[in-house]
Order: C-alpha cells, then sequence, then structure tokens
C-alpha cells in the first residue's frame, strides 16, 4: 500500500469501515511511514475534538415563529386564491355576456325572413304610386295571365289574386 | 440523524415517513413532531454554517417553514433526514456564501460563544477555552468545509449520508474532510499535541 492509497482509507479506518483483507496492508503502512502515521494521529485527535464540541439546542421561540410564519403563509396563500375565483367569476360572466351577444347578432344578422317582413311596410307607403292595372292591360298584352313567380314584385305591383 | 433510544434506522426512516404521511393527510401535531425530532440539529447545523445565533435562528425559521411547504412532494425515495439535511444545509450554505461575500461570517463565528455546559466551574473554563479556540478554527474554513464538518461531526452522517445531502460523491466528501483536517492543523495541533504529551507523562 502506498500513501495515496492509505489516506483513501483513513476515513474509513476511523469509523472502522475497512476490510479485513485492506486493513493488513493499512497497518503495515501505518507502522512503517512516519508521515501517514503523523497524519492519521492528527485526524484521530481533531475528530476528538470536534465531535465534544458542545451540541447548540434550538431556542424556545423558534416554534412559535414557524407557526406564526405558517399561518401568515396559509392566510395569503387563501386571500390570493380568492380574488382569483372572483377574477374567474367575472371572466365567466363576461364570456357568457359576449356569447350571448354574439349569437342575437349572428342568427338576427342572417335571418332573411326579417328584412321581407320590413318590405309589406313600405309598401304601404309606396300604395300611392302603384301603377294603374287597368293601363297595364291595355300595354302589355296577356298581362291578367301573367303569374309573377315572385310574390315581393305581385305586391309591388298590386296585383291581388 | 435524529434516533430515538434503541431505534434502529430502518425504525427511524419508517417513523420519520409515517410522520410524513399524516401531515400530508392533513394531521397538524405530525409536522410538530417532525420539528421536535429535528429543532436541535437544523438549528445546530446552521449555527455552524454561518456562526451567529440570531441568524440560525432565523435561518432555523426559514428552513422548517420551506419543509412544510415542500413536505407534499416528498417522494419516500429517500430517508426523510436526508431530504431535510439536503434542504437545511443547502439553505445554510447559500446563506453563508451571501454574508461571506460581505466579509462578515468568520468574525461573527469567532464571537460566537458556546453555551455553557453542566461541569464544574474549574472544568468548564479550561472547556469553553478550547471550545473557543476550535470554534474560531472552524470559522476558518469555507463555507463548504464548515457544512462538511457540521453533518460530520456535529450531526454524526455516514460519508455516504453526507455525499447523499451534499449531492456529491463520497471520495469527494473524504477529501473535503481531509481537506478541512489538514486546514485546522496548524490552528489546533497545540491543543490535542499538549493533552498527548500530558498523558505520556502520566506514570
Amino acid at each position: 500500500m502506498n500513501c495515496e492509497m492509505f489516506r483513501e482509507l483513513m476515513f474509513d479506518y476511523v469509523s472502522g469501515a475497512v476490510d479485513a483483507d485492506s486493513l493488513v496492508d493499512f497497518r503495515k503502512h501505518y507502522g512503517g511511514c512516519t508521515a501517514c502515521a503523523t497524519t492519521m494521529r492528527m485526524i484521530e485527535a481533531q475528530e476528538t475534538i470536534l465531535t465534544s464540541l458542545p451540541r447548540p439546542k434550538a431556542p424556545p421561540t423558534l416554534w412559535g415563529r414557524i407557526q406564526d410564519q405558517v399561518r401568515d403563509r396559509e392566510m395569503l396563500e387563501s386571500l390570493d386564491a380568492a380574488p382569483r375565483f372572483r377574477l374567474a367569476g367575472w371572466a365567466a360572466a363576461a364570456a357568457a355576456l359576449l356569447i350571448a351577444l354574439g349569437t342575437v347578432f349572428i342568427v338576427g344578422g342572417t335571418r332573411p325572413a326579417a328584412t321581407v317582413h320590413e318590405l309589406p311596410v313600405r309598401v304601404v307607403d309606396i300604395a300611392p304610386q302603384q301603377p294603374d292595372a287597368a293601363a297595364m292591360r291595355r300595354l302589355v298584352p296577356g298581362y291578367e295571365n301573367a303569374r309573377p313567380a315572385n310574390p315581393l314584385a305581385d305586391s309591388l305591383m298590386g296585383m291581388n289574386r | 440523524m435524529s434516533q430515538l433510544v434503541d431505534e434502529s434506522p430502518e425504525e427511524a426512516r419508517d417513523r420519520d415517513w409515517a410522520l410524513v404521511r399524516r401531515h400530508v393527510e392533513g394531521d397538524r401535531d405530525a409536522f410538530r413532531q417532525l420539528y421536535e425530532n429535528y429543532r436541535d440539529k437544523v438549528y445546530a447545523s446552521a449555527l455552524r454554517i454561518v456562526g451567529e445565533a440570531a441568524l440560525a435562528e432565523d435561518l432555523a425559521q426559514e428552513i422548517f417553514v420551506k419543509i412544510h411547504e415542500e413536505l407534499r412532494g416528498f417522494k419516500f425515495e429517500s430517508k426523510f433526514s436526508t431530504w431535510l439535511y439536503r434542504i437545511a444545509v443547502n439553505h445554510a450554505i447559500n446563506k453563508a456564501n451571501e454574508i461571506e461575500r460581505r466579509g462578515r461570517i468568520r468574525e461573527r463565528i469567532a464571537r460566537e460563544q458556546p453555551p455553557p455546559p453542566d461541569d464544574p466551574p474549574h472544568l468548564r473554563a479550561a472547556d469553553r477555552f478550547v471550545d473557543e479556540r476550535v470554534l474560531g478554527a472552524v470559522a476558518g474554513l469555507s463555507t463548504k468545509l464548515r457544512a462538511i464538518i457540521a453533518l460530520r461531526y456535529l450531526e454524526g452522517l455516514s460519508y455516504g449520508e453526507i455525499a447523499d445531502v451534499l449531492e456529491v460523491s463520497i471520495g469527494t466528501v473524504k477529501s473535503r474532510l481531509f481537506l478541512a483536517h489538514e486546514t485546522l492543523r496548524p490552528m489546533i495541533q497545540d491543543l490535542y499535541e499538549e493533552k498527548e504529551e500530558k498523558t505520556e507523562g502520566k506514570p
């Protein structure tokens, strides 16, 4: 065993974790190398001193401080969560309103019947300007047999069939 | 590790896991029990790393609040104590590095007095002198080396456990420990050489 291998095993040796095979070589080097033996004694002595240092105890106020901070955090989290719910509520209401308005706009905007229903009102307004049926009969041969396919045209022409 | 008398490491692990499960299920007493098991260890490690009692108390508070927040994410793949030390030591190292950048930590540790032991007064003075010398020397180490000294000699963690906590190899743990000892040597050598001489001088 050389000095480098010895050094790798020093801490295992101190904690009694060197296996039996390595232990023989380790002890042989320990007995024969002054530098490694000095280092080993230094580590053992310093370990003894370091492990005997006083162990500080947590102050009795610590638990109260932790409890207070945990409680504050939980309260803040619940407060943070509340506006989120309110915002979500408002967002849902706004979305519902937009959907309702959109539906009204789309359905209302594409309904052809609405336009058609408005027209008879105008027809009434323009009724005095309707062409005279007798004059039409004179001007258009077979006018009596004409069957305009469009009821709007019929109504515009004042044909009451 | 926090172990009751005659409790095996497996029993300690199972006890902690059961407390974590109870906490996750909403039992508020479970966290208090975990705190009771580890408060001194967390506080002592923080004190060794940052070097001032008031700061260590602040740090221990932050560490336990963080643990309370993250406990629901605990995966039961490692010991609770390893998980806790990882959070505690990393938090303390970060804080110490932050303070060290402002060049204050060594003065703090050197100033920190160890608590009075229950020994008779004539022994107390001598022991306190040694403790202060050693604590002053430990204060001269880098944050990483202070952390490893705290985990090994204050908490009594094995090399494997230290490696898990610091997320480094066992070889790195041993190298850092060796470096820590070599750095401490000229500062405290006289303390144990004196003892050795006295022991050798006795009939």
